[in-house]
């Protein structure tokens, strides 16, 4: 597989960082550096896989419940005061849908 | 030995038969902490709030009340969250974050009694090998000056190995304590995945991380462990099996234990003077009653690809929480939340996190996924059947924590893959669960050298048996 500038900027995209105030050498640099990781994690291509389930954790752990309890939690002032913006009662963001 | 003058348990025990208060070793601490500022070992450090917590214990010694760890300070990694302080990942983007809830470690820690020494510089959201991928700046190693201390958990090991604090806690996902307690010539620890709780570890593999101690020794990883391992419901992937304490007895365990060398571990990366010192301990072992057995772990060569694909998978997952909105930095330089988000990103992580980030959102975008990730997945269960076969012919397996002594500061600059192999003996260990620990053996040349113990799943009782062995076989 080879990493291009267009899987780059998609990637970016996808991830939602913007790279488009990066100069061409340094979008050259990143794909270069990208592309020999994914070069070297091809190698397991080579393994052979077939039948063989897929790890989600190290540890089998199972399915967990837990009692359905009320607990006290830090509250809305507590979790607003790290927000860059709010009005004391939500998180602030531009408009989002309609406007002008 | 001099370890024993300054690590958790002596301290401990020191200010509880009266020796010194609790005040007196912060106030020395501090001084120590301000003489050593240029090692940039700190993120943050409150000594207000240090004072504070050393008269609460000294007040906790005198009414009869004190916990396990009464007065010791302990330093904790900024990517484990802290109220009252900042907890920042040592990235732009968590500039002057203050969490509302603390790590359960950090419950535990509280409740024993620690009194809590700073937040520690770290290669930002615990992605490095180097200490040297951090917003606040490279931290010096303390026991080879001019080298790196190692990564990510950078400053808890040069915390411990700069004698500021005797016991600090860090975070494994793929050798994050181990590594830089073996450039720093301390000892470190990751538990079983599960072991101990990951709630207010800010996350970045949330398969493969875990919080761990680093210590001068392997009774004082122990003792830390002890207080940080157990069920905590508030974490639905914590383990819910009892906590057994080691029966530390130095090298008497060595007698009948099965200790595994992974023939594939002495490949050719390997420097002289670590696959040496690993050798020389292989043979005390012996001489000590253990039994040495050669075993196999098929997969080790695909170890490290398949830590980055799963790794920077659940990174790209987990930090897309970090969007400017709820906390952290926004951009300036924004009209639309499209563009909050992807510019306040740009702007507030470091390349290798957006490096990393880019190439977990590859593998798995659209038409790559099963390549990728799906592949590293299946690739992993091969891993840790690798492990369980050699875990049913020995009990510990020992290894080199990395393959070479700390490098030069700069000498890996800037690339990737070359970090990323440094890697190789103490991935697996993240990938399949299972506890390991990084003692120091020695040094080569001046540069600290160190081996690694793995245990099966939840067996660190054993794995700090044997480690108490080697420490008294070395």
């Amino acid at each position: 597989m080879a990493i291009d500038r267009d899987t780059i900027e998609h990637s970016a995209h996808l991830a939602r960082i913007d790279i488009s105030s990066w100069s061409d050498a340094e979008l050259a640099s990143l794909t270069e550096k990208l592309q020999r990781v994914v070069g070297y994690v091809e190698q397991l291509s080579q393994i052979d896989t077939e039948g063989v389930p897929p790890s989600i954790h190290p540890v089998e752990i199972g399915e967990r419940l837990r009692e359905d309890l009320a607990v006290a939690t830090p509250g809305r002032d507590a979790i607003l005061r790290n927000a860059p913006s709010h009005d004391g009662e939500t998180f602030l963001v531009p408009q989002v849908v309609g406007g002008d | 030995m001099v370890t024993e003058a300054r690590g958790v348990r002596a301290l401990r025990d020191q200010i509880r038969a009266g020796g010194r208060s609790a005040s007196d070793v912060a106030e020395e601490a501090l001084e120590r902490a301000e003489s050593l500022a240029s090692l940039n070992i700190f993120a943050s450090l409150d000594s207000a709030q240090v004072r504070a917590r050393a008269a609460a214990a000294d007040a906790a010694i005198a009414d009869g009340s004190a916990g396990p760890l009464a007065g010791v300070p302990i330093a904790i990694k900024d990517n484990i969250c802290t109220t009252g302080e900042t907890t920042t990942c040592a990235s732009r983007i968590l500039g002057g974050f203050e969490s509302i809830y603390d790590a359960f470690v950090v419950e535990r820690l509280r409740d024993a009694g620690a009194v809590l020494f700073g937040k520690t510089n770290m290669d930002e959201f615990a992605m490095g090998s180097s200490g040297e991928k951090s917003a606040l700046g490279v931290t010096a190693n303390p026991a080879a000056p001019g080298y790196v201390p190692g990564g990510s958990s950078s400053g808890s090991a040069a915390v411990v190995a700069a004698d500021i604090v005797p016991g600090a806690l860090g975070s494994d996902t793929g050798g994050s304590v181990r590594q830089p307690a073996a450039f720093c010539g301390v000892v470190g620890m990751k538990p079983t995945w599960g072991r101990v709780s990951r709630r207010g570890l800010i996350a970045y593999g949330s398969s493969l991380d875990q919080i761990g101690p680093l210590t001068h020794n392997v009774e004082d990883a122990a003792l830390l462990y002890s207080v940080i391992a157990g069920h905590d419901p508030g974490d639905a992937t914590s383990a819910r099996r009892p906590v057994e304490a080691p029966l530390l007895r130095g090298a008497d365990a060595a007698v009948g234990l099965r200790v595994g060398l992974p023939r594939e571990y002495a490949g050719a990366g390997v420097d002289p003077a670590v696959s040496g010192a690993l050798q020389t301990m292989a043979r005390r072992l012996e001489a000590a009653g253990a039994q040495i057995v050669d075993v196999s772990l098929p997969h080790t060569e695909a170890c490290v690809a398949t830590y980055y694909i799963i790794a920077t998978a659940e990174a790209s997952s987990n930090l897309a929480r970090f969007d400017g909105v709820r906390y952290g930095r926004r951009t300036e330089h924004a009209g639309d939340i499209d563009a909050i988000y992807a510019r306040s990103r740009s702007e507030g992580f470091g390349d290798e996190v957006i490096r990393r980030i880019l190439l977990g959102t590859f593998v798995l975008s659209s038409g790559y996924y099963d390549a990728y990730y799906e592949k590293a997945q299946r690739v992993r269960t091969l891993i840790r059947r690798d492990f369980d076969a050699a875990f049913e012919q020995c009990d510990v397996m020992l290894s080199p924590t990395s393959p070479t002594p700390p490098w030069r500061t700069g000498e890996r600059g800037d690339d990737p893959l070359a970090m990323y192999l440094a890697d190789i003996y103490t991935v697996s260990a993240n990938l399949s669960g299972v506890p390991a620990i990084s003692i120091p053996l020695g040094h080569s040349e001046a540069l600290p050298i160190a081996a690694q113990l793995m245990a099966p799943q939840f067996a660190e009782a054993r794995l700090f048996e044997a480690a108490h062995a080697c420490e008294a076989l070395r």
